[in-house]
């Protein structure tokens, strides 16, 4: 029952329209100041709601295209891990907010990474679990290091608000451990 | 014809992806040697090798730039930035400076080595402050020079050309990169030292004639 309800709003137009506005408006001029002050805000709210709205646009449109070729699910699952890493490197946070051709890129790849998301998780079960395993691996290491180094790693932020990122990309990771969990739990 | 059919396509797919993101990489690390903006910012300052010609002010009143003040000393200059009434980084770089002039002393540098602090805080420092900053810091004259930027337009051009960064903080105070600037009698670039080193700048300077 609670299930039915989850997925009937998470297919709701308006829910989905409203998370791309939503996304895309920390780098309008007059709300960038969102993602200038806050590294948290940029890496934990942004950028994740960046992926869901691309997500929620595929499930809407009914996009998983039943991959059948593992080339196809793997080139997404690639472009996933590549996408999310590349969007983690300090210097590629930096430039985001100094130049819009590298902020509408950052808007542009990463609503495809969450395209390609549906694609990805419409497939093998133990290959997304691969992906997601090396993902979390992935948030777990930056996110320690960004919260334990003494090193200002961006220029644009303070380090307070390094190590609060580096804790919530951590949190992050246990997070969707848990609910990985929680899904693995369900259909078993 | 017959290489690009739907299969082969699809085969290749995975290799597409992950050269376009090694492209992506590539260009934004400057081919992978940059994963923070500090360091493309140093290896940029070496290729434009950029002219210290913002406009500085020093305790007496006097208006000099970085190098005209290499030329009128002939010496090596070894720079910071700092503001006067920092509470934290400033503080060590002055520990480190004064060490630094200890150093240049114990060692007979001192007609090789000129050490200068540079104020980004134009608003606030003045000759005055600079002065009172001396005293503190027991800075000597002919070794250790202060100055403060005259405008905002010479901060500007600071922040352009030698990529600094000042960040202003809850409390009022800056946040700023810090590294050392070797430069030399010519006004030329030599070298850039983190906020550590300035050991590795005194030697990069105690070696040019």
């Amino acid at each position: 029952m609670n299930r039915f309800k989850f997925s009937k709003l998470i297919n709701n137009p308006v829910i989905v329209w409203l998370s791309l506005l939503l996304a895309i408006t920390p780098s309008t001029p007059s709300f960038k100041y969102l993602i200038d002050d806050s590294m948290a805000f940029h890496m934990l709210v942004q950028i994740p709601l960046l992926i869901l709205a691309g997500y929620l646009i595929g499930r809407y449109f009914k996009l998983n295209l039943n991959p059948r070729s593992l080339n196809i699910v793997l080139s997404c699952w690639l472009w996933f891990l590549f996408a999310t890493l590349f969007w983690m490197l300090p210097i590629s946070l930096d430039k985001a907010l100094l130049s819009y051709g590298w902020d509408f890129f950052k808007i542009i790849s990463l609503i495809l990474t969450g395209l390609l998301l549906t694609v990805a998780l419409s497939s093998s079960k133990i290959l997304s679990l691969f992906f997601i395993g090396s993902t979390v691996m992935m948030l777990f290491f930056i996110g320690y290091y960004y919260q334990d180094t003494t090193l200002r790693l961006c220029n644009s932020y303070l380090i307070e608000s390094q190590q609060n990122a580096g804790i919530g990309l951590i949190a992050m990771a246990f997070t969707i451990v848990f609910l990985c969990a929680a899904a693995l739990y369900k259909e078993a | 014809m017959s290489v690009f059919t739907k299969k082969n396509l699809t085969t290749l797919l995975p290799l597409l992806v992950a050269v376009f993101w090694g492209f992506c990489f590539f260009n934004m690390t400057s081919s992978f040697s940059n994963l923070t903006s500090e360091s493309e910012r140093k290896a940029n300052l070496f290729a434009t090798q950029p002219e210290f010609s913002m406009h500085l002010t020093d305790e007496n009143g006097q208006i000099l730039t970085l190098s005209n003040l290499a030329k009128q000393q002939n010496k090596t200059l070894v720079t910071q930035f700092i503001y006067t009434q920092c509470k934290t980084l400033c503080l060590t770089l002055g520990d480190y400076f004064q060490q630094a002039q200890t150093a240049i002393k114990t060692q007979g540098l001192a007609q090789k080595i000129h050490l200068v602090s540079i104020s980004f805080d134009v608003n606030v420092d003045n000759p005055e402050r600079l002065k009172n900053y001396r005293k503190r810091m027991r800075a000597d004259e002919d070794i250790w020079s202060l100055a403060t930027m005259q405008s905002t337009q010479d901060l500007e051009a600071a922040k352009q050309d030698l990529g600094l960064i000042v960040l202003k903080t809850q409390l009022k105070d800056y946040v700023h990169n810090s590294a050392f600037l070797v430069i030399s009698k010519q006004g030329k670039l030599l070298g850039i030292y983190d906020d550590d080193d300035i050991q590795g700048a005194l030697v990069l300077a105690a070696k040019q004639g």
